[in-house]
């Protein structure tokens, strides 16, 4: 999928460049666009290029002295001429050292993709810098500075050049500079394009003299040593590249997820984001070109939770924020492993551009409940819904966990995830058939008691089988060497073990559907959990 | 002419529509300078209210959903103007921070029974010829902005109570 331009923004800004010797005219025609990782892993030869960079790192280490630099291939930009001769990609990289502009990896290839020259480019500013001194859309002028880049795939140098404003447009007519043709003309379909805002940066036999050398415009045809010189003067370059600094992640964020509150928060999230710089592509993708106001508020909670916890995981597709920690995180980790889908199914009805709420799941030292006459009481998990950002936040007690056995961290970790699923199943909009059921089930239950709640009616009578197989999947699969010594390695049957730690949380309220079940039953589950608790782990397994 | 006619069958048509419910109506004035609406999905038909308490520990959403072809969807009515007045007059319109503080002590159980007392219904609709039936609320949002219009538009809000669920 090629995701859109971006829009044609502070046309006046163009004008001012009208006439002025550092904007140069772009010749030939040529196209920009992003292209996303689903694409680009059809280029073959970029492919094997790339997992080369990427599992040989010490290529691009050593660089200017970098130690890590995370490369960032969800997202490139892609520029082409139109005959197809020139073509390049520019990726983000993040990782950088402290003090150190904004980085990017750029492949460029005159041979119509055959073989591909690669830099580590470093521009004058880092992105947060950039948006604070030349606003969200700029221009970005960046005159007098310098672009440092580091030939990758070559014989190691390293070389500044001048960083020159250029801004290239791209419309029906043609592309040109700032939106003038170079006769100075205005372009006919002047509001149709959209701006790119480039240096460009000789490969070999580049500019010697720092501030002074030969600036060499955006021209991809005079690659093969003759070439136009034009504007800067000086030899011309035997390969020049056209290089593309202007992916800015942080950049198309904060403008997808503006309006802000204020000012103060516009603020805390750029912080927030030049402190996270790994979050910001894929959240970007997230986004995508016409975030849902969910998604927004979504991101923004992503981003602030990230801010405040840097330990916080955020996985945008399934729209959660994970900032458990210890036994409990590590028990939840293990949920996505095990051979029962329960949980990884239940999620999945969280993902999707149509998808209204997320979930924050996060450990707390211990939680309470103060209930409806003022008496507060110690609990193990909590879901409440807060509706200012569409979350479903989950605390588990981190106390409570170190001193309940493994399997009943599971069960409270499960019975928390299901509270959420019951909340969305009833505020979908609209309803599917199946939410359309279950709502019959809970609006049965009618709310008009304090105990049990029509949610752990519900789960009592909807849930507890789901909840039975995900806990004996969990520990046969997780948990083998406890599950070994339980059931004496297979023979015991503890299917009532199960079930009893499903009903862990609900048949103390009292619900229907245990009130209904044979009182034999019911004695079997209570003597099988009596028999097995005690044995089995507190550990969570490594 | 031909214009006046149709605003008098309009307005005809509405007072005899609501003739039997306007007495247990509540229309809600939110006034989006101070009020905080949420949009839903892409589209801006849809949208929701909330009001929590985090003392009774519940959640109040009213919700408004138009979805093509769905027999759930809210009504949307344009009232005239000289109608949203005399609601105002019987004390049928109010601001919906000063009808929220009204609830504040209520649990969760008087929430439910004080709504279903004095605004639910049951609405009945046919499905493949079997007679279905689902709870609706007489439960509108007006804009304060559209209030001088000559047609009011007021949004039916369908209402959503959750609390904070424990184990
Ligand atoms: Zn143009
Ligand atoms: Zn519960």
């Amino acid at each position: 999928m090629i995701l859109s331009l971006t829009g044609c923004e502070k046309d006046d800004s163009f004008k001012e460049q009208a006439g002025d010797p550092q904007v140069n005219a772009i010749e030939s025609g040529f196209n920009i666009e992003y292209v996303e990782s689903s694409v680009l892993s059809k280029n073959a030869n970029l492919a094997k290029q790339l997992s080369k960079l990427l599992t040989t790192p010490e290529n691009l280490m050593g660089k200017g002295g970098r130690t890590e630099l995370t490369l960032h291939t969800q997202i490139a930009k892609y520029i082409s001429t139109e005959d197809g001769s020139y073509q390049s990609y520019t990726f983000h990289v993040s990782n950088t050292p402290d003090g150190v502009g904004l980085e990017n990896i750029l492949y460029a290839s005159s041979d119509g993709g055959k073989s591909y020259r690669i830099y580590l480019l470093e521009y004058p500013y880092t992105e947060e810098k950039m948006i604070n001194s030349f606003g969200l859309t700029g221009p970005f002028d960046f005159k007098g500075e310098h672009i440092t880049y580091y030939p990758l795939n070559e014989e190691a140098k390293t070389n500044s050049v001048d960083c020159i404003m250029q801004i290239m447009t791209q419309c029906g007519e043609g592309n040109h500079n700032g939106g003038y043709y170079p006769d100075g003309s205005p372009c006919p379909a002047h509001e149709a394009h959209s701006s790119y805002l480039d240096c460009s940066i000789s490969s070999s036999g580049g500019p010697s003299g720092g501030a002074t050398g030969p600036y060499v415009p955006f021209n991809p045809s005079p690659f093969n040593g003759g070439g136009t010189g034009t504007g800067g003067g000086g030899n011309p370059s035997p390969g020049t590249e056209a290089t593309s600094p202007m992916y800015l992640p942080m950049k198309s964020v904060i403008r997808k997820l503006a309006p802000y509150e204020d000012e103060a928060e516009e603020d805390h999230i750029k912080q927030c984001l030049s402190s996270n710089a790994n979050m910001t592509i894929p959240l970007d993708m997230f986004l995508g070109e016409n975030p849902t106001p969910e998604q927004e508020a979504f991101g923004k909670e992503a981003i602030k939770a990230k801010c405040e916890n840097s330990d916080a995981e955020v996985e945008f597709e399934d729209r959660i924020i994970n900032e458990l920690v210890g036994k409990e995180k590590c028990l939840d980790e293990h949920l996505k492993e095990s051979g029962n889908n329960f949980v990884q199914d239940l999620l999945a009805n969280f993902e999707g551009d149509d998808s209204e709420f997320g979930i924050n799941i996060k450990s707390k030292d211990q939680v309470f409940y103060t209930d409806e006459n003022g008496n507060t009481l110690e609990v193990s998990g909590k879901t409440k819904f807060t509706p200012t950002n569409n979350i479903i936040e989950i605390e588990i007690s981190t106390s409570k966990a170190n001193n309940r056995r493994a399997l009943q961290v599971v069960g409270t970790l499960l019975h928390e995830y299901i509270h959420a699923d019951i909340f969305r199943k009833l505020n979908t909009q609209p309803p599917s058939n199946d939410d359309l059921i279950f709502r019959n089930t809970y609006n049965s239950f009618e709310d008009n008691n304090f105990e049990p709640t029509p949610a752990h009616e519900t789960m009592a009578s909807l849930y507890v089988n789901s909840m039975k197989e995900a806990l004996k999947s969990y520990h046969m699969t997780v948990m083998t060497g406890d599950y070994n010594y339980l059931s004496n390695n297979g023979q015991l049957d503890l299917d009532n073990f199960y079930e009893a730690l499903a009903w862990q949380g609900l048949k103390n309220h009292n619900v229907e559907a245990w009130q209904n079940m044979p009182q034999n039953q019911k004695d079997e589950i209570d003597q099988a959990y009596q028999q097995y608790i005690f044995a089995t782990t507190h550990n969570c397994p490594n | 002419m031909k214009n006046c006619i149709s605003i008098i069958i309009f307005i005809l048509f509405v007072k005899c529509t609501f003739a039997q419910s306007v007495s247990n109506s509540l229309f809600l004035v939110v006034d989006r300078e101070n009020d905080t609406v949420f949009l839903k999905g892409k589209t801006t038909k849809n949208f929701r209210y909330n009001n929590s308490n985090e003392k009774m520990n519940w959640n109040l959403s009213f919700y408004h959903n138009h979805i093509p072809n769905s027999v759930y969807n809210n009504y949307k009515y344009l009232l005239p103007k000289e109608m949203i007045i005399e609601l105002k007059r019987k004390g049928n319109l109010e601001d919906i921070q000063l009808f929220m503080a009204k609830l504040n002590d209520f649990n969760i159980k008087e929430l439910g029974q004080f709504f279903s007392k004095h605004y639910s219904y049951y609405y009945e609709y046919l499905e493949k010829s079997r007679k279905k039936t689902f709870k609706r609320y007489n439960i509108f949002i007006v804009y304060k902005s559209d209030l001088d219009k000559t047609f009011v538009p007021c949004y039916e809000m369908s209402l959503l109570k959750s609390r904070i669920e424990v184990q």
